[in-house]
């Protein structure tokens, strides 16, 4: 590059002429920066204001333009002078001259200090110049990105990441530590409502997406495969994985985290009975028995004809997990209608703190209670107990029913929630100094922020 | 051979994140925006979610990338008037409404000084007055003023072209019309507030002590009309009893048929406004279900850590004003605690829904909507719905949208 | 011990039969105890009966005296954002209470269902057949029309319908009895201060029924408050007329004054006739229109509606043409039309108790107990 030739303009217009003694401030730059160039142009953002700064690269070489003028808010695009040509704007309008007020300070003996807002201007030009004066124009290294994409986690999510990323022209790596692909949506009897109208219970969609990938010559599937190690950057990194015994290092641009999440230990929730009780289970176990078409009782095999779900089963719970799984009170009212579809006198309880069914789930909430077998209140969980011939006895308070009472189902289904799977294992393998986990604030109870 | 570009309707956040993911992926991107400014409602805010920063910094990192990236091009006061081709091979025909103020513009405010018309503020939902002409607000992206024409007296007066020094103003400019030639569509038109003035038996836009949402957060919001101070409307009183009404038009058949997801935390985020200026004041929040999704449990704790703020479920069905002193009556059953009560407020707060904004003003183009305004299909002709203008989302999953849209756009004018 | 509770499926299929079939929509939100009127400060209502119904209680609904409470205005279904009804729901309650209270019980499954209505038809229809069987072997009658040459007062319309009225007035007695002690049942009990159960009576009647105060305050449906009105003094107009009829029956009968049907149409008392009449057609036109122009969405007329303003229509229309065929002349139809008109009488009055119209006594009744222990509106 050559030379720093720096030209300082300044703005008169916009007031800022009226109120600042510019003589003592182009004397006081041209002492203390001696810029090349210093002009004081009536309306610099204008035509021939800006013809004025050309003029001066063209003619004086002038490479380095200090805009001392607005705000660089206003007029962003009209200082472009190319590429070779650094600008950088004082902004004495808006931080000095339509801020200042007098503060009525006593007059001071230096004769200088007696007009503070002409000092303000001074030293904004002043450090904008020595800005200009320092900076270096940085050098673009370009270097060959490697362009393939991994994603970790072959359950929904990652599907859905990897399909997308290979139709956008990407190759992908897809990484799944199970034999199988799915993750937990393979393991569903039905999903809550993907589209419009929101209404109905689907069947699961993830053998198609599984298909799909599988089908996809851009995605290369690894499953049974642990990710050792991840090292290099953005662009660049070197990931080791192993599958079987064997370790290979894969060239990967980018890598996509989709481990999903774990069940909550449902084994801390033998306050509700799990574990204690063998007619209490997790709504995970229960889709399981659903899938299966075993939806009977643990305890004997009996059909189910009554089933009480308790949400935040440990969600919302400082003593558990302290947020809301967003997903279990879908789920529920889900899985009552798996119960229902079982026997048509068949009864399911939903006790919950707050019904969350956000935005259009709301149109789920409202098409699944619509059902005689149906129960559902607020309510606080007092006691679970176990009543005769297996059954399991539910206490609730605080309901909307105006009373405390219990029901006695044949089983109890605890809406557990999800911890995510970074909560305590590096799933990344960071080959990092600051540590093997995704960088994180722990700002969110061990999801990713 | 499929256009590259790629067309964003909307220029609110989900259509800002739309546009720089696709740009930042070395697409060209149109933004067409029909306000004056870029940001949409985040603009509106105090503070948004997740961080509770101001609007300023999420939107400004976006406007930094904007200017920074030659293949982003917006229009704003823009509409899409027509739409003809298909998937990688759009025609658009945008109209583009007069500014009357040019780029010459520097905001330096001396016209609004002799401008002689006043306005209601539809930035700060009519809590606060500018001129006919006037700076979008305070943040405004781009940095130029506008004149209402609905308002302004237009050449007869023309005040403001005598006292701008820099012929920014030019009262007779026309509307235009453009033609753009794109591969892929994204509607992120987004939403608007519910009408309140159908929430009849809630006061809604009769009494003055009952205000939205959105009007707290102009009152709140620092450079708003009260420079954020929270006050009456009627006589500008420190509030010290306020309620907030929650699900005001929204899970509602009558109304809105849906959740519109952000109401809630939205009044628990006012109650820190709140809480901020008034120490003292008391604060009932009555809902229907408290929904707090996900991490946001903790913001909800928090509130509820705080004596002065009660939660009651039960919902709001009336509301009336105390004659004389400005009041308001609140009529709900506090089902827990199995009363009818009403109770008497300073200042009255409707947690007002979201309509898709297409709803209530429809967009040119043919795609599928429910029965509520939302776009339910497009995909297969490289249509692609984002935001608010697909379903009910906060900010933070917007923006989720905006870049799996963007994706699926790019995938589009790829093929 | 906390109650055990035990839902009954089958009571929420009949419930939602009887006529509350959205109540599972409900979501708990509250605005119908808001927007009701007459919904008092304690344990509103009908939030908690929507709940309980979903939750198919049929040991707290059965007793709940609010049912009654409600005069059905629509103000919450009007504003119940899922379209849950919930005033539907109370009328469906108090039409299984029309069935379930009055014996003999089979009176209220006919009254339930359109596929009886042949029974209950039939039932008058023999009978006056029969009357008319045995007073002129089924012919219509020579000379000057007077309806007692086929239907003879004191031989026949006389005791059937008083054995009617006594039979409808034990009915109603043993109800309400059932009535109190169901209410009792559910803990309500009189307070210690409270007015005796007459002097409640008289207060509702004065304060509330023969002012329709209730119905004043609906702002759902402007039609019902003058359209139960007319259909209301129509009534009372028309009870007058035939206590007067009855009573001039027997003074002339006995003593020798009196008056004889059929009465000259300037008699004052034809006069209060025709003027009943008249209201109760006017107040039918305006019932009807309104259950006709019911928006689905916010109610759904129940069979109980339509049965009460068939047969009050059926009361109404054929004695009008009875009386036009009269002075027409027109023998046949005369005879016929009034036979009709007897059967229609007799389908409103004999079947009372399990007809949607005992809510005159059932409502009355709640109402005055209501005054006993306190319950009335926040509002009032």
């Amino acid at each position: 590059m050559a030379d720093k030739k720096i030209g300082v303009y300044i703005c008169t217009g916009c007031e800022i002429g009226e109120n600042v003694n510019m003589e003592k401030v182009t004397e006081y730059i041209d002492e203390e920066c001696s810029p090349a160039v210093m002009k004081q142009v009536p309306f610099l953002c204008g035509k021939e204001g800006l013809a004025q700064i050309q003029n001066d690269i063209d003619g004086e070489g002038v490479n380095r333009v200090c805009v001392a003028a607005c705000s660089p808010r206003v007029m962003w695009d009209v200082f472009d002078f190319g590429p070779d040509v650094v600008v950088d704007r004082a902004n004495i309008r808006e931080l000095a001259v339509w801020s200042f007020h007098d503060p009525g300070l006593p007059e001071p003996e230096e004769d200088e200090m007696s007009d503070p807002l002409t000092m303000m201007v001074r030293d904004y030009i002043k450090m904008s110049v020595a800005k200009l004066d320092r900076k270096t124009k940085p050098e673009a290294e370009p270097i060959e990105l490697d362009k393939t994409i991994m994603v970790l986690g072959g359950g929904l999510t990652g599907l859905t990441a990897a399909l997308d990323t290979a139709e956008t022209g990407y190759d992908v790596v897809l990484v799944e530590k199970e034999d199988k692909l799915g993750g937990f949506a393979a393991k569903m009897y039905k999903q809550t409502p993907t589209k419009h109208p929101y209404e109905k219970a689907e069947a699961p969609s993830i053998n198609e997406l599984i298909s799909r990938v599988e089908a996809n010559d851009k995605i290369k599937v690894m499953t049974k495969t642990s990710l050792q190690l991840i090292k290099g950057a953005p662009g660049k990194f070197k990931a080791t994985v192993k599958q079987g015994d064997e370790e290979q290092v894969l060239s990967i641009g980018s890598v996509i985290l989709a481990t999903g999440w774990k069940p909550y230990d449902a084994s801390k929730l033998d306050s509700l009975g799990y574990g204690k009780i063998k007619n209490v289970v997790t709504n995970v176990e229960l889709e399981q028995l659903a899938k299966n078409g075993k939806l009977n009782r643990p305890s004997d095999g009996q059909p189910v004809l009554s089933a009480a779900f308790i949400q935040c089963a440990g969600q919302r719970d400082a003593e558990h997990l302290s947020y809301c799984s967003s997903v279990c009170c879908m789920g529920s009212l889900k899985q009552a209608g798996y119960i229902r579809e079982l026997n048509d006198e068949a009864k399911a309880y939903i006790f919950y703190k707050d019904m969350r069914t956000p935005g259009v789930y709301e149109n789920y909430y409202r098409a699944a209670q619509d059902d005689p077998g149906i129960f559902l209140t607020k309510s606080e969980i007092q006691e679970v107990t176990e009543g005769e011939n297996g059954k399991v006895l539910v206490k609730v308070t605080d309901n909307l029913l105006g009373e405390d009472f219990e029901v006695e189902v044949d089983l109890l289904v605890l809406a557990t929630g999800m911890v995510p799977t970074i909560a305590d294992e590096p799933v990344l393998k960071l080959g990092y100094r600051l540590g093997e986990q995704i960088p994180d604030l722990d700002l969110f109870d061990g999801f990713a922020d | 051979m499929s256009n590259n570009s790629i067309l964003v309707i909307g220029g609110g956040f989900s259509g800002l994140t739309a546009a720089l993911e696709a740009a930042e992926v070395g697409h060209e991107v149109f933004i067409v925006e029909k306000m004056p400014y870029l940001g949409g409602r985040v603009a509106q805010l105090k503070h948004y979610f997740p961080k509770l920063c101001p609007p300023s910094c999420g939107l400004e990192i976006n406007f930094q990338r904007i200017k920074n990236n030659p293949r982003v091009k917006y229009f704003t006061l823009a509409e899409v008037v027509g739409v003809s081709g298909g998937p990688g091979n759009y025609e658009v025909k945008i109209r583009i409404k007069p500014r009357y103020v040019n780029n010459n513009c520097t905001a330096c405010d001396k016209c609004v000084e002799v401008c002689p018309v006043e306005r209601n503020s539809d930035f700060d939902f009519n809590v606060g007055k500018t001129k006919a002409i006037y700076r979008p607000h305070l943040m405004s992206f781009p940095m130029r003023y506008v004149i209402d024409d609905q308002v302004c007296e237009g050449t007869s007066c023309a005040k403001c072209v005598e006292a701008c020094e820099y012929q920014a103003i030019d009262l007779e400019e026309k509307e235009k019309e453009i033609t753009l030639n794109v591969g892929s569509l994204l509607v992120a038109t987004g939403w608007v507030p519910y009408d309140v003035e159908k929430l009849t038996n809630l006061g809604g836009g009769q009494i003055p002590n009952v205000i939205t949402n959105m009007q707290l957060e102009r009152l709140a919001a620092p450079a708003g009309p009260t420079d954020g101070k929270i006050q009456r409307p009627s006589d500008g009183a420190e509030p010290k009893r306020i309620a907030f009404v929650q699900c005001a038009g929204s899970r509602d058949q009558n109304h809105l048929d849906y959740c519109s997801y952000i109401c809630c935390m939205a009044s628990l985020k006012h109650c820190t406004y709140i809480r901020e200026q008034y120490p003292d004041a008391e604060v009932v929040i009555y809902y229907i279900d408290l929904r707090a999704p996900g991490r946001y449990e903790k913001f909800l704790n928090n509130i509820q850590q705080d004596e002065k703020v009660l939660m009651v479920k039960g919902k709001v069905a009336k509301i009336e004003e105390e004659p004389g002193s400005g009041d308001v009556i609140v009529t709900a059953e506090d089902i827990m605690g199995g009363l009818k009560v009403e109770e008497r407020f300073n200042l009255v707060v409707l947690a007002t829904g979201m309509q898709p904004s297409i709803a209530v003003e429809d967009l040119a183009l043919d795609v599928a909507k429910d029965d509520q305004g939302f776009i339910i299909g497009g995909e297969e002709k490289g249509v692609f719905a984002v935001g608010c203008a697909k379903m009910p989302l906060d900010v933070m999953t917007s923006a989720e949208t905006a870049t799996g849209a963007a994706l699926k756009a790019i995938q589009t004018v790829r093929r | 011990m906390a109650t055990r509770l035990e839902p009954n499926v089958q009571f929420i299929r009949e419930m939602q039969a009887a006529g509350g079939e959205s109540l599972k929509k409900c979501y708990q939100c509250a605005t119908c105890s808001v927007v009701c009127p007459l919904s008092p400060e304690e344990a509103p209502f009908p939030r908690k009966e929507m709940v309980w119904a979903q939750w198919g209680l049929k040991d707290k609904l059965v007793n709940d005296i609010d049912i009654w409470l409600c005069h059905n205005c629509g103000e919450c279904s009007d504003n119940c954002p899922r379209g849950a009804k919930p005033a539907d729901l109370l009328a469906a309650l108090r039409n299984m209470a029309y069935k379930s209270l009055a014996r003999p019980a089979i009176v209220g499954e006919w009254m339930s269902s359109a596929k009886y209505l042949p029974i209950l038809f039939a039932i008058p229809a023999v009978i006056f057949l029969i009357v008319w069987a045995v007073s002129t072997g089924l012919k219509i009658p020579e000379g000057t029309i007077i309806f007692a040459k086929v239907f003879p007062t004191l031989a026949a319309i006389d005791p059937i319908f008083i054995l009617t009225v006594l039979f409808v007035v034990f009915t109603f007695a043993a109800s309400i009895g059932k009535m109190f002690s169901s209410f009792k049942e559910s803990g309500l009990t009189p307070k210690e201060d409270a007015p005796g159960f007459l002097m409640s009576l008289i207060g509702v009647v004065k304060d509330e029924i023969i002012n329709h105060r209730k119905f004043k305050e609906c702002e759902s449906n402007k039609d019902r408050y003058p359209g139960h009105l007319l259909v209301f003094y129509g009534f009372v107009a028309l009870a007058i007329v035939t206590g007067i009829v009855a009573f001039f029956y027997w003074t002339d009968k006995l003593f020798g004054f009196g008056m004889t049907t059929p009465l000259a149409l300037w008699n004052p008392v034809k006069i209060l006739a025709n003027a009943g009449g008249i209201a109760l057609i006017v107040g039918l036109v305006y019932l009807t229109r309104s259950r006709l122009n019911a928006d689905p969405k916010k109610s759904v007329n129940s069979y109980y509606d339509w049965y009460l303003i068939g047969v009050i229509w059926f009361v109404v229309v054929t004695g009008f043409l009875a009386q036009i065929f009269r002075l027409a002349d027109a023998a046949a139809p005369a005879y016929i039309v009034y036979y009709l008109h007897l059967v229609s009488v007799f389908m409103l009055f004999a079947y009372l108790p399990w007809s949607k119209l005992a809510h005159l006594v059932y409502r009355t009744v709640a109402l005055a107990y209501a005054r006993q222990i306190g319950r009335k509106g926040l509002s009032e």
